[in-house]
């Protein structure tokens, strides 16, 4: 079967959105996460991917520190079932001790420059515990400066460490915000795997760990859903067992 | 001494200018040595197996065990002679007859020229 391949794109707007699918598509990905702002109106892009086999995601994504801890989690209680994913860039440790913890949030971006500093082990640990994904967006580092790269180089690789240890979900993508900033996926993999210094090239960490997030995610914002592994049956099958 | 396996790995470069043969080995060839410096080059063995003016397209040889050193480099390329440039690396093949094969592909060509319509414009 082949691989479905999943990418992150930043800050979209209808202008550059065709452009960007139609790369994504000629690139080989087969799924792409639209990130949004809270404060921004919520378009309906589902028809730009009419020309493409492409399935579109909105995807909320909170930037910590221009929004404070209060406000954040009054997004979440607002947004949480209109968002398959969520995710949260920490700035300082306080909020990441929080945002490990707090189960309306999925994924934990860190800024590049400190994810060393920022992802601990004990927080690695919290994160295990509550399900969260960590998220690398390699834009970050193919397109810095050259003079930074080598600092950004040895802070993610550090990261990818601990997470690696402690089995932490990773979930690599490019995190593009246009179309010349996208990767092929095995390019993407190739590079992770640089980073990573395993064997085999990280191809889960693009295709089947997003994709598991994903329909887990849908799952429990869906109408049926109550708690975790509580469904709300379908009235059919009531009937049914009334009859019986 | 055990031979060498290698790998041929076909891309296309999408410029405004079009890329010589001497431009494509270097580019790739500078961003493996800076990502990876000297030794890290050696290891790669790193050569330029054929390249299409027309198609703007080669195949660049390597160690198997390397791939993904080129792969990774290949990211970090973003502009020659201060102009955007895209590397789009198509396929990984065992065999150059196969990799050339995959060159003339029309299907391949076709998504090259999508690629540059979108990326450059014309």
């Amino acid at each position: 079967m082949q691989r479905k391949f999943v990418d992150y794109i930043t800050s979209v707007t209808p202008s550059n959105l065709r452009a960007i699918l139609e790369v994504s598509h000629l690139l080989g990905y087969s799924q792409i996460w639209l990130g949004r702002q809270w404060n921004t109106k919520t378009e309906d892009f589902s028809k730009f991917s009419d020309n493409h086999s492409l399935e579109l995601v909105n995807r909320l994504d909170i930037d910590a520190s221009k929004v404070p801890k209060e406000k954040i989690v009054q997004i979440l209680r607002r947004e949480r079932r209109n968002f398959p994913i969520i995710s949260v860039k920490c700035s300082d440790s306080e909020i990441v001790g929080w945002a490990a913890q707090d189960n309306r949030i999925d994924i934990l971006v860190f800024p590049p420059h400190q994810i060393s500093k920022l992802f601990t082990r004990s927080i690695a640990k919290l994160m295990i515990k509550f399900a969260k994904h960590l998220e690398i967006s390699l834009s970050e580092l193919y397109l810095s400066p050259e003079r930074t790269q080598i600092p950004v180089f040895r802070q993610i690789r550090q990261a990818l460490e601990i997470a690696q240890i402690k089995s932490v979900p990773i979930i690599v993508n490019s995190g593009a915000s246009n179309q010349s900033e996208l990767r092929s996926p095995y390019d993407l993999a190739s590079l992770a795997q640089v980073l990573f210094s395993k064997k085999e090239p990280p191809l889960n960490s693009l295709s089947t760990i997003p994709t598991h997030l994903l329909s887990r995610n849908q799952i429990k914002i869906s109408k049926d859903y109550l708690a975790p592994g509580i469904y709300l049956a379908p009235e059919r099958d009531i009937n049914i067992q009334e009859e019986e | 001494m055990k031979k060498e396996r290698v790998r041929y790995l076909t891309v296309r470069f999408i410029c405004q200018e079009e890329v010589s043969e001497k431009d494509a080995w270097f580019l790739l060839a500078t961003e493996v040595k800076r990502l990876f410096g000297v030794t890290g080059a050696s290891k790669v063995g790193l050569y330029l197996s054929h390249f299409d003016p027309q198609k703007q397209g080669g195949i660049f040889r390597m160690s198997h065990q390397s791939v993904n050193l080129v792969r990774a480099s290949i990211c970090f390329i973003t502009s020659h002679h201060s102009q955007p440039i895209f590397i789009h690396s198509e396929c990984l093949t065992g065999s150059l007859k196969k990799a050339k094969k995959y060159l003339c592909n029309v299907n391949y060509h076709d998504r090259y020229h999508a690629l540059k319509k979108t990326l450059v414009g014309n």
